[in-house]
């Protein structure tokens, strides 16, 4: 059994890069972000995901060490779809994404791709601060040494995307200020 | 055991009823008991488990994305499973994530080795222990660990045990409600049947009767107890009857002998008296003496009468039928029982032999008729009827008789009939309701008789209706050998030469005897008692010993088994007032069957004596 479990231990290494380490090194962080990132397909549903003929896209926009640790991602499949990360500098070649990571050295641009990916499925995740506040639906915030989520519920409804109840439950829920204008 | 043995069938049944209730209900209780223990931990086990599943799965995101606060809200949502004493979630690496504890007191969560080690469930004495792994997509995100106390598992006990004390309560209150009312169907009935069986053990009450309540074997015990007692009692009556009659015939044979003895003597010095003044004319004399000889001789009808009755075996039996006696006796009994009375014949065709003596049977229906004439006020009918009969096991039993064939002959009047208690005695000597006109030994010779014969008699009466007397005689088988009976050879002289032992302890007879033999020519040696016989033979030549039967010291049985042996020479004849079976197996049936009666009939004797000597 405890060897089952340690050969278990090693494969989820290799899997994935131990995600559940605090997050005391940025190099660390970076992987529990990717990790997260890889996560959430788990717990999120995209309007589209019964088209399997496409790969399962998730998009790096910006300069992001964090690529480097989604690159392994490549090889993989979910479900029966293979996974494919890519790195986009132009807001407009966004359409194919299923997951849209945003570095934090793109803060500026968040009115913009908010605007072009305004009824385009995909899930924005960033640790930008106040992401989710801003429009964005999952925001990555370091708090007491670990990385916890803030989801803006109403953005991912807009686009269609479902996230799951056991998500939400761990997250902290944010209603942007720009729904909060446009509610009557 | 032998405590269990010594209890009545009552408290037997009432036991074994009960252990056996007792047994099977707490087997059942017990097994029950086992069954629902496993079960209750199974249920325990399955609830744990989904709840377990669910709360893991709950949980993933947790797990997953770190969570510890979602995961311990999880986990406490356990509070309302009130048996779970601790629960642990734990991640991959091993840590902790989140941990719930039902009371205060601080337990560790075990290490998470020990968990990854654990079976899936693990009991112990007092705890359940379970240990899930939570996956998603079947890939392993950590582990969650169970405790939970078996408080379930022992109120589920408790509540069967309670239930199994309560039917074991109630089996024993309704199991001795049964066995009570099992027991009062077997015991009550055995029981009533016992007092019957005890009262007439005590009292010699045989009237009393079992009640026969129902038709299972209980009730065929009674029915057959009574018939038992029935059978009994009838047989009681009859051994009373025999026994007394038994007590009568030798009392009466007892006085017949002596009586007999001095008429003997009598008439023995009578005769000597006639032969010796047959001559001389002396006509006053002579006619004394023939009043004299034929006042013995009644005396010597009376005592033959006694000592028909006391009898054991009859003298003179011969093979006989029925029918012919009845045939010639038919004009003789239709005259004695006068013109007032219908005689009336109904004889049986093919009538078996009987072996009886004709004088017997004759006087016995003479006796019966002229009873029945006596019993016949004005006109009436007297029916005589003959026919065979097969005796079977239960009228045999019923007549005090063996099974087999016998005649029976019955003789039926429709006189004024007898009641119970006359008719209880109308066989003992001397009971007479005729006053002065009866003997009182008419029945009581019948009865003799009949006995003698190997037969039994059975009386019917009812006041006002007329009697039935019933006579079986048994069958007589002829046998192969021809006739056993001798012809008495009628040769004119009577007289002889040889010599002869007389032996008789009475004085009188001997030398009655002795004279009478001289007369017609034989040597007479006489002897007072069997040793003084024996030393007389040893010494003198003799050729026929006459001995008396009846003799204190030696028997005339045991001196002619003796003389048998050692004279075999010697002819022997017995002779005897009063005869009896006692040691009659010591000598030869030929010698037993020829005893002669006293008082000696002279023409019998010396024709026995030639009859012996040629």
């Amino acid at each position: 059994m405890i060897r089952l479990f340690n050969i278990l231990l090693i494969s989820c290494g290799i899997m994935l890069p131990v995600f559940t380490l605090h997050a005391a090194t940025p190099a660390s962080a970076d992987k529990i972000k990717a990790a997260y990132t890889y996560q959430f397909t788990k717990f999120v549903t995209w309007p589209d995901s019964s088209t399997s003929e496409k790969p399962f896209t998730i998009c790096v926009f910006g300069d992001e060490p964090i690529g480097k640790q989604l690159e392994p991602l490549n090889k993989r499949k979910l479900g029966d779809r293979s996974i494919k990360v890519e790195y986009i500098e132009e807001i407009y070649k966004t359409d194919t994404c299923n997951i849209l990571y945003i570095s934090e050295t793109e803060s500026g641009k968040l009115n913009v791709i908010f605007r072009y990916l305004k009824n385009k499925p995909v899930l924005t995740v960033s640790s930008i601060s106040d992401f989710a506040l801003q429009g964005g639906i999952i925001g990555l915030v370091a708090y007491k040494k670990k990385i916890r989520l803030e989801i803006n519920l109403a953005s991912a409804r807009r686009v269609d995307i479902i996230l799951s109840a056991k998500l939400l439950e761990i997250a902290k829920v944010i209603e942007s200020v720009k729904n909060k204008e446009e509610q009557p | 055991m032998n405590w269990f043995s010594s209890q009545s069938i009552r408290v037997k049944l009432i036991l074994i009823i009960l252990f056996v209730s007792i047994i099977t209900v707490a087997l059942i209780g017990v097994a029950s008991i086992a069954w629902d223990a496993k079960q209750a931990r199974k249920a325990l086990v399955n609830e744990l488990s989904a709840v377990s599943h669910l709360i893991g799965d709950r949980s993933s995101a947790a797990l997953i994305f770190d969570d510890p606060r979602l995961a311990k809200e999880n986990l406490s949502s356990l509070k309302v499973i009130r048996h779970v004493v601790q629960a642990c979630m734990y991640q991959l690496d091993g840590t902790i994530l989140a941990k719930y504890q039902r009371d205060k007191i601080v337990s560790s969560c075990p290490p998470v080795l020990h968990v990854q080690g654990m079976k899936q469930q693990q009991f112990d004495s007092n705890r359940l222990h379970l240990a899930f792994s939570i996956k998603q997509d079947s890939k392993p995100l950590g582990w969650i660990h169970l405790d939970s106390d078996l408080s379930p598992i022992d109120a589920r006990l408790q509540n069967q045990m309670i239930f199994t004390a309560l039917a074991l309560v109630a089996a024993i209150l309704i199991t001795a409600f049964l066995a009570n009312w099992v027991q009062r169907l077997i015991s009550v009935p055995i029981k009533s049947i016992t007092k019957v069986a005890k009262e007439i053990e005590e009292h010699g009450d045989h009237s009393i009767r079992a009640k026969e309540t129902s038709c299972d074997e209980v009730g065929q015990l009674a029915h057959t107890f009574n018939a038992m007692l029935d059978s009994l009692e009838a047989q009681n009556i009859q051994l009373r009857r025999s026994q007394k009659m038994d007590a009568l015939g030798k009392l009466t044979g007892g006085i017949a002998h002596d009586y007999n003895n001095s008429l003997n003597v009598v008439l023995g010095f009578v005769q000597l008296l006639e032969l010796e003044y047959d001559d001389k004319e002396l006509p006053e004399t002579n006619e004394n003496i023939k009043e004299i000889r034929h006042a013995a001789e009644r005396g010597v009808k009376l005592t033959k009468k006694l000592l028909a009755f006391s009898r054991k075996k009859s003298s003179d039996a011969a093979m006989l039928d029925l029918n012919q006696i009845l045939e010639s006796e038919h004009n003789m009994l239709d005259k004695t029982l006068t013109a007032r009375i219908n005689l009336v014949f109904g004889l049986g065709d093919n009538l078996w032999p009987v072996l009886l003596d004709d004088s017997d049977i004759e006087d016995a229906i003479l006796n019966m008729c002229i009873n029945a004439s006596h019993a016949i006020q004005g006109t009436g009918t007297v029916t005589i009827q003959t026919r065979n009969m097969t005796i079977s096991e239960l009228d045999a039993q019923q007549l005090a008789l063996n099974t087999g064939d016998y005649i029976l002959l019955s003789v039926t009047d429709t006189g004024s009939g007898m009641d119970a208690a006359t008719k209880e005695k109308i066989f003992d000597p001397f009971f007479s309701t005729k006053g002065d006109k009866g003997t009182g030994l008419g029945l009581s010779q019948v009865y003799g008789f009949v006995k003698r014969s190997g037969g039994a008699i059975k009386v019917y009466s009812e006041p006002g209706h007329g009697t039935r007397f019933s006579i079986y005689f048994p069958r007589y088988h002829e046998e192969k050998n021809g006739d056993t009976a001798k012809k008495i050879d009628s040769r004119t002289s009577l007289d002889g030469t040889e010599t002869i032992l007389l032996v008789d302890d009475e004085v009188a007879t001997l030398k009655f005897a002795s004279k009478l033999l001289s007369l017609h020519g034989y040597t007479v040696l006489n002897a007072e008692n069997g040793k003084q016989a024996l030393e007389i033979l040893a010494k003198e030549h003799v050729d026929l010993l006459l001995s008396d039967i009846i003799m204190p010291e030696m028997e005339g049985y045991e001196l002619s088994a003796i003389v048998q042996e050692k004279y075999p020479n010697i002819k022997i004849q017995l002779a005897s007032g009063f005869s009896d079976d006692r040691h009659a197996d010591m000598i030869d049936k030929n010698i037993q069957e020829n005893i002669i009666q006293k008082p000696y009939n002279l023409d019998i004797l010396l024709k026995r004596i030639r009859e012996l000597l040629d």
